[in-house]
């Protein structure tokens, strides 16, 4: 084909599934009725119009939003991507980053062999030689070594992860970074519910009345959910938007109210709606008498505390009067009176999302449990449109973080390993001896990187860490301390897997190569308990290997050496995969990986766990018709398989009794009821003072996809946001003496960092506060963040801590 | 080349949304396609995803569009090898 025709094909065809996505109906022009032509497009499908381009369904590889792809490849290589018609979550559309997906495979640097540090130096070694390295690192001390994993595994990743430490080591230092952006929301729904996740789903976008954003910037972060709510008002809905945040966005340009706190203060308004409720007599009767229990926490603040009263829950939020709650907030207590008279209202349908902003937070259990409590108090649950629903930022943290259990205490399926009855499920499931699953948690995220950076004398009882699918050297907090103390520790040994060089490696001891996307098998789950499959479509660029058979090909060569761990109680192999005939296939022989297909190995074995706690998967093979499924998906007298939308309703909900209405059946109070937690506002533990005056909030851009290093290589992003900037208010910047572009210094107690300033860029943050995205690897913001996390989720606060602001010079 | 299908989204006021139709319509790197209510569908084709981005956020600051969507991208130029950022797996 001549570039003209391919041209002409491409403009065809992209004009044909854009045509396809408004479900339009070809050739009408909207101001004049008149037709447009469509110069053959009639009738044809992507392949038609573009042929000699083969495609195929996978799910976004960025936010948790969900979206399913349709990649087009051609020659083994990602030469187009169209958003999927088919697809429920999206419809057809994707955001800036969805479409730069295709080229995040093909940065120039790509990492395609394994690297080992050889006097001081990374230099190319055998994937054998990079095996024996780490079995050796393991079998010296197995007690030592830990795993940190994210929310982008897969769920065969994860789980082969968590199969491998916690059934083959007996040892639960296993974490995810997701850690450190949804912790708190995992503890804020089982402090409420008993069980994880959302009740809810994106269905409710599509029917609630009012949409509130609690700290959560859904139109740079969840673009395509955004665009689902701007749609039905720009088709005549009547929805409000309300934006409860610390900083204007552009989410809040969309949203008829802005109700600016300071920040922590979420927990006041979330206390002041409850106060209106019952001041008012607004509350629902019929959820407090029949499904709601109270409860508070002891003299520590615990997942389950202590049950108290309807009456105790009264007495504690008659204190946040809307004019108290104003003083604390600085939030108009006729703002208040607002979201009270909503919420207050039966007939009204409301959502309330959110995502880092409650959950990176210092109380972060506390205030995701106060919001779940304003819609159970109000009676806004269990109907279409009246949810209260936690967004995640990577594709998996549902999925596979949450769902698989890859966190220091966690079992897959929602056990945990404190329970005698969950480890003998793990060991019957694994086939492995008893007592082989330890039950001490292992070490929750900042624990685990400040024993790896404290030297073995000091009590550093870490001394390997294996990251898989993450970028722990620009993602954690207060990088000093968490991630660079590990420089000049001679017996501290880092592997790094990944796709391209990043923070993290440059402390590398040895680095492995990764497949990326699509090339590799997958299967995630998203925000709304979606879990969504693919297959791989191209080859890894040179030595790049699956992370699901990396960990497998470690667990092989302990195995060969007879570590006792990796043999099940039959003395076979933890990792047996099987043809067809039932014959072993040896698939820690990269050549041999793709003989079976590994993750429905695992997939299949992971179900039944999944059953455990009413989260039922379907079989692999309904992943591969679909474009994901909502959990629990339960199988039908007819022998379909059927998803749940809304959970505990018994309208949707198959577990939910009949006649119930509403049942939370797991609840923690072992009553079917849901928790209402009493839960005061206390100040943080850094609130600016004389010497660092400002607070500091960090997040993310649009353009960029968390630390960048997929985004970063494609040219359109990195170009439209190179490098990261400080946002300041006008106010600040005339008290400081900034001019726009100037470059400035951001000191906090833990370190600093010289930026360019941007006064009324993007967003705005109110005066006495600053803005910093962490995407950038050469400026790193989180060498100034906290450490201190919320004593429940263990996650740490990057949206506040004090800092100080001071001008160097003009910019360059 | 960067070829984008898009789904743009006008305001229903009609004076907005004609000059906003108006706009794409003489706008040179667009064409436009079928539309449904305030959707219309369109093609943004331009030498490179530099200007392809560049583009597409001046389409969503054109008065009388809501939104911008984006739909599919067909994509033939080489990436680039790092962000403002890394320079090879050896940062030592
Ligand atoms: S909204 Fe999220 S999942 Fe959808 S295309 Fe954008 S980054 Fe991907």
């Amino acid at each position: 084909m001549s570039d003209l025709d391919r041209r002409q094909f491409m403009h065809s065809s992209a004009l044909l599934a854009a045509a396809a996505a408004i479900g339009a109906t070809p050739g009408i022009d909207p101001r004049t009725g008149q037709g447009l032509p469509v110069p053959g497009l009639a009738g044809k499908n992507l392949a038609e119009a573009a042929p000699g381009i083969s495609w195929q369904k996978a799910p976004c590889r960025f936010c948790g939003t969900g979206c399913h792809i349709m990649v087009g490849t051609q020659g083994g290589k990602v030469v187009a991507v169209a958003g999927d018609r088919q697809a429920e979550v999206n419809k057809g559309l994707l955001c800036v980053k969805g479409y730069s997906i295709g080229q995040i495979l093909y940065g120039k640097d790509r990492l395609t062999q394994p690297l080992l540090r050889k006097g001081g130096k990374l230099v190319p070694i055998s994937w054998k030689e990079a095996l024996d390295t780490i079995a050796s690192r393991i079998q010296a001390a197995p007690k030592e070594f830990a795993f940190y994993g994210s929310g982008q595994w897969t769920i065969p990743e994860g789980y082969s992860a968590q199969k491998f430490m916690k059934g083959g080591l007996s040892n639960n230092h296993i974490e995810p970074n997701a850690r450190l952006c949804m912790a708190s929301a995992v503890t804020g729904f089982l402090a409420t519910y008993g069980v994880d996740e959302p009740a809810g789903c994106y269905d409710d976008l599509d029917r609630a009345d009012v949409v509130i954003f609690w700290g959560n910037n859904m139109a740079e972060m969840h673009p395509v959910l955004f665009s689902r709510i701007i749609d039905r008002r720009a088709t005549g809905a009547k929805i409000r938007l309300i934006d409860i945040g610390t900083r204007r966005t552009r989410t809040t340009e969309h949203c008829q109210h802005f109700l600016n706190f300071n920040p922590h203060s979420d927990l006041a308004i979330a206390n002041g709606i409850a106060h209106l409720l019952i001041k008012n007599n607004t509350y629902d009767k019929i959820f407090v008498e029949k499904f709601l229990a109270f409860r508070k926490d002891g003299a520590k603040p615990s997942l389950f505390g202590k049950a108290t009263t309807f009456e105790d829950y009264k007495r504690h939020v008659a204190e946040y009067t809307p004019e108290h709650v104003e003083k604390i907030s600085g939030v108009p207590a006729k703002d208040i009176y607002l979201l009270g008279r909503l919420f207050g209202d039966p007939k009204l349908r409301i959502t309330s999302t959110w995502c880092m902003g409650m959950n990176q937070h210092t109380r972060g259990t506390a205030i995701n449990s106060l919001v779940h409590g304003v819609h159970l108090l109000s009676g806004h649950f269990g109907k279409p449109g009246d949810a209260p629903t936690s967004l995640t930022g990577q594709p998996s943290a549902c999925g596979t973080v949450r769902e698989v259990g890859t966190l220091a205490h966690a079992l897959p399926g929602g056990r945990i390993v404190k329970k005698a009855a969950h480890r003998k499920h793990a060991e019957k499931y694994w086939n492995l001896p008893a007592g082989r699953v330890s039950p001490k948690p292992g070490y929750h995220t900042v624990k685990m990187w400040e024993r790896f950076c404290t030297s073995k004398a000091k009590g550093g009882d870490i001394n390997t860490i294996w990251v898989q699918v993450t970028n722990p050297g620009q993602s954690l907090p207060n990088l000093n301390k968490l991630f660079l103390g590990k420089k000049g520790l001679s017996e501290k040994f880092l592997i790094v897997s990944d796709v391209y060089p990043t923070a993290t490696t440059k402390l590398a001891d040895l680095v492995l190569p990764s497949a990326l996307w699509v090339e590799k098998n997958g299967v995630v789950g998203n925000s709304e308990r979606r879990t969504q499959q693919w297959f791989r479509q191209v080859k890894p660029p040179g030595k790049a290997r699956d992370d699901t058979w990396q960990t497998i090909a470690v667990a092989h060569r302990l195995y060969q050496r007879g570590f006792a761990g990796m043999k099940d109680k039959d003395g076979k192999f933890l990792f047996e995969m099987k043809d067809d005939k039932g014959k072993p296939v040896p698939v820690w022989d990269f050549g041999r990986y793709y003989d079976v297909n590994v993750d429905q190995q695992l997939f299949e074995e992971y179900r039944q766990f999944t059953r455990l706690k009413h989260k039922d998967l379907a079989p692999y093979t309904e992943y591969v018709k679909a474009r994901g499924l909502r959990w629990p998906v339960v199988k039908q007298a007819n022998g379909t398989w059927r998803e749940t939308r809304w959970r505990f309703s018994e309208f949707d909900d198959p577990y939910v009794k009949k006649g119930s209405r509403i049942q939370f059946y797991h609840s923690s109070s072992k009553n079917d009821r849901a928790q209402m937690w009493i839960r005061p506002y206390e100040n943080p533990p850094e609130m600016p003072d004389a010497k660092y005056p400002l607070w500091l909030c960090t997040g993310r851009v649009l353009e960029h996809w968390h630390t960048a290093t997929m985004t970063g290589r494609v040219p359109a992003l990195a170009n439209a946001m190179p490098s990261t900037y400080v946002e300041l208010n006008p106010v600040d910047a005339r008290r400081y003496g900034i001019s726009n572009g100037d470059q400035v210094r951001i000191k906090s107690r833990r370190g600093q960092l010289d930026l360019r300033a941007w006064i009324q860029g993007r967003g705005e943050p109110p005066a006495g506060s600053l803005f910093v995205p962490w995407f950038d690897e050469k400026r790193l913001i989180n060498l100034v963040t906290l450490h201190l996390y919320d004593p429940i989720s263990k996650q740490p606060d990057y949206k506040k801590c004090a800092v100080s602001i001071t001008r160097l010079g003009p910019g360059k | 080349m960067a070829i984008s299908g898009l789904a743009i989204l006008l305001s229903p006021e009609p004076e907005q949304r004609d000059s906003a139709l108006q706009a794409l319509q003489e706008h040179p790197q667009l064409e436009l396609g079928p539309s449904n209510g305030d959707r219309i569908s369109a093609v943004l084709d331009t030498p490179d995803t530099h200007q392809d981005r560049r583009a597409f956020r001046q389409l969503e600051k054109l008065s009388g569009v809501l939104r911008v969507d984006l739909v599919c991208v067909y994509l033939d130029e080489e990436p680039t090898d790092a962000p403002s950022v890394p320079s090879g797996a050896d940062h030592e």
